[in-house]
């Protein structure tokens, strides 16, 4: 496999763990297969994870798994995503009347990519979608500036791959010039097998408000 | 690697005539509006098109909001993001021309259509295809390989329908990799109710053979074979426009059948 990216078969054994673990600690993902037998045709899911409006993720709080065990490597994920720049000054949103988003994470894998592919939506208390502009101002502040000027690069609209349904997408083409380093590492240090998954997803999902509790860095060395 | 220009130009060039109607009950003038005609591209995408659409049916509604303008056929809210010559044939292939469609700019179908608040949406879209057409076929290789402004000349071309100009850059994209054909086949299988299909699928086979239509759609959508199991209902494997012959090479269609976006959309259409 090409640096940086996985395989169907090892997706689906990652995947595998990480719901062992969440039906654990009780976090809600659930595996769901549409065709059966197809790369790329079962997924996971998290359903109903509730956000008040204004609420905006921070970043302090969302610490890549790799950091959170190695107090003396800071820069393990390299450039993209540079978790210390906290953003402490919560701006006000503009967002419609509302109360709450109640938000739904599908896990994906593209064949056309062989990464993992992050989907999501966002709808409103009487079930109509978010927008894309109230979708990014959950978005830490720190990702935001970074990502303007790839605004429309991305996170967008696209079709769920096998719902065909329309939900919000980190688009995947970065992922495994991301994620590549994070392996290397990972190899030349010995710890044994990584979860990419889990790793990957540590990552991506504080961009979009998922996060994925610090437990779940033990089921990384499971060889 | 895309030898046969005349092919090329003469699917570049295709054009459908459409006759765009304002829905009945979203008219709030007094006179209703008559419907107006164009001449579009097959190759193009409907927000690229349709502006003319817009501002002259805006005028007859009560629409004040910016509400975003979408369109149906018989029912069916037609996806702005699929190239206009897909759409045409997986709904509307065997009917009369001009294709008759309505113009909506109330109750957005948010579960089946994307938004598109601009043109921004539509060339990042259409990008974002041809990247994954070219992971496909080279593993990004060329795309990657393209400075900014290449990728720019691309979607101008397109948008300003300038065969030359987008040709002159696509030819790379085209360009056979390794062992003589493309590493794997950029296409999406339609079906009018059901979501698309994508898969990986090698041009040649292990002896180095090369894989044909027939090959791909016995694969993909065995069905269309299968005519033991519904008798009654037959297919039409329609790529373009056109039925291809089952013995054509899918490397072949690939150069030459794709759309801007490097993809080969096959339709998958009932002939009854």
């Amino acid at each position: 496999m090409a640096a940086g990216t996985l395989t169907w078969c090892r997706f689906k054994d990652e995947a595998s763990q990480l719901l062992r673990h969440s039906d654990r600690i009780k976090d809600g993902w659930e595996w769901t297969e549409v065709e059966e037998d197809q790369a790329g045709g079962s997924f996971l899911v998290k359903k109903d994870v509730i956000r008040p409006v204004g609420e905006r993720v921070d970043v302090k709080d969302c610490v890549p798994l790799e950091e959170a065990e190695d107090e003396d490597n800071s820069d393990v994920l390299g450039v993209e995503y540079n978790m210390e720049e906290a953003d402490t000054n919560t701006v006000p949103c503009e967002l419609k009347e509302t109360e709450y988003y109640r938000y739904q994470y599908h896990v994906l894998y593209s064949t056309s990519y062989s990464v993992p592919v992050l989907y999501f939506i966002a709808s409103r208390p009487d079930g109509s979608l978010a927008s894309l502009d109230e979708v990014w101002s959950i978005v830490p502040g720190s990702f935001q500036s970074r990502l303007q000027d790839d605004r429309w690069t991305f996170l967008t609209q696209q079709e769920h791959p096998v719902l065909g349904c329309p939900m919000f997408q980190l688009h995947p083409c970065h992922t495994a010039t991301m994620m590549q380093p994070l392996m290397q590492e990972t190899q030349d240090k010995d710890r044994g097998s990584c979860n990419y998954l889990v790793s990957w997803l540590s990552s991506v999902g504080p961009v979009v408000g998922l996060n994925l509790p610090l437990s779940y860095a033990q089921i990384g060395h499971v060889t | 690697m895309a030898d046969d220009r005349e092919v090329l130009r003469e699917l570049w060039d295709g054009r459908l005539p459409i006759k765009f109607n304002l829905a009945a009950d979203e008219v709030s003038s007094m006179e209703h509006p008559e419907p107006c005609y164009l001449l579009v591209p097959r190759q193009s995408y409907f927000p690229l098109v349709a502006d003319k659409v817009q501002r002259y049916f805006l005028k007859y509604t009560a629409n004040s909001q910016g509400e975003e303008m979408w369109l149906e056929y018989e029912g069916q809210p037609l996806k702005w993001h699929y190239p206009i010559g897909v759409l045409f044939d997986l709904f509307a292939s065997s009917t009369m021309l001009p294709w008759s469609l309505v113009v909506h700019f109330q109750k957005f179908p948010e579960d089946e259509l994307l938004h598109c608040p601009g043109k921004d949406a539509v060339e990042s879209h259409f990008m974002s295809s041809v990247k994954e057409a070219d992971t496909l076929k080279h593993r990004g290789q060329v795309i990657n390989g393209m400075q900014k402004k290449d990728h720019k000349q691309l979607w101008m071309g397109l948008q300003n329908d300038k065969f030359d100009q987008f040709w002159a850059i696509n030819r790379r994209l085209m360009e056979h990799g390794e062992e003589n054909c493309f590493k794997h086949l950029p296409f999406r299988l339609y079906q009018s109710d059901k979501p698309c299909v994508q898969r990986l699928f090698r041009p040649i086979t292990e002896e180095g053979e090369q894989r044909l239509l027939g090959d791909l759609v016995r694969e993909v959508a065995p069905q269309v074979f299968n005519t033991e199991e519904d008798a009654s209902r037959s297919w039409k494997v329609v790529i373009q426009g056109v039925e291809p012959p089952m013995e054509t090479p899918v490397q072949w269609l690939s150069e030459h059948f794709s759309y801007p976006d490097n993809f080969l959309h096959i339709c998958l259409v009932s002939s009854q």
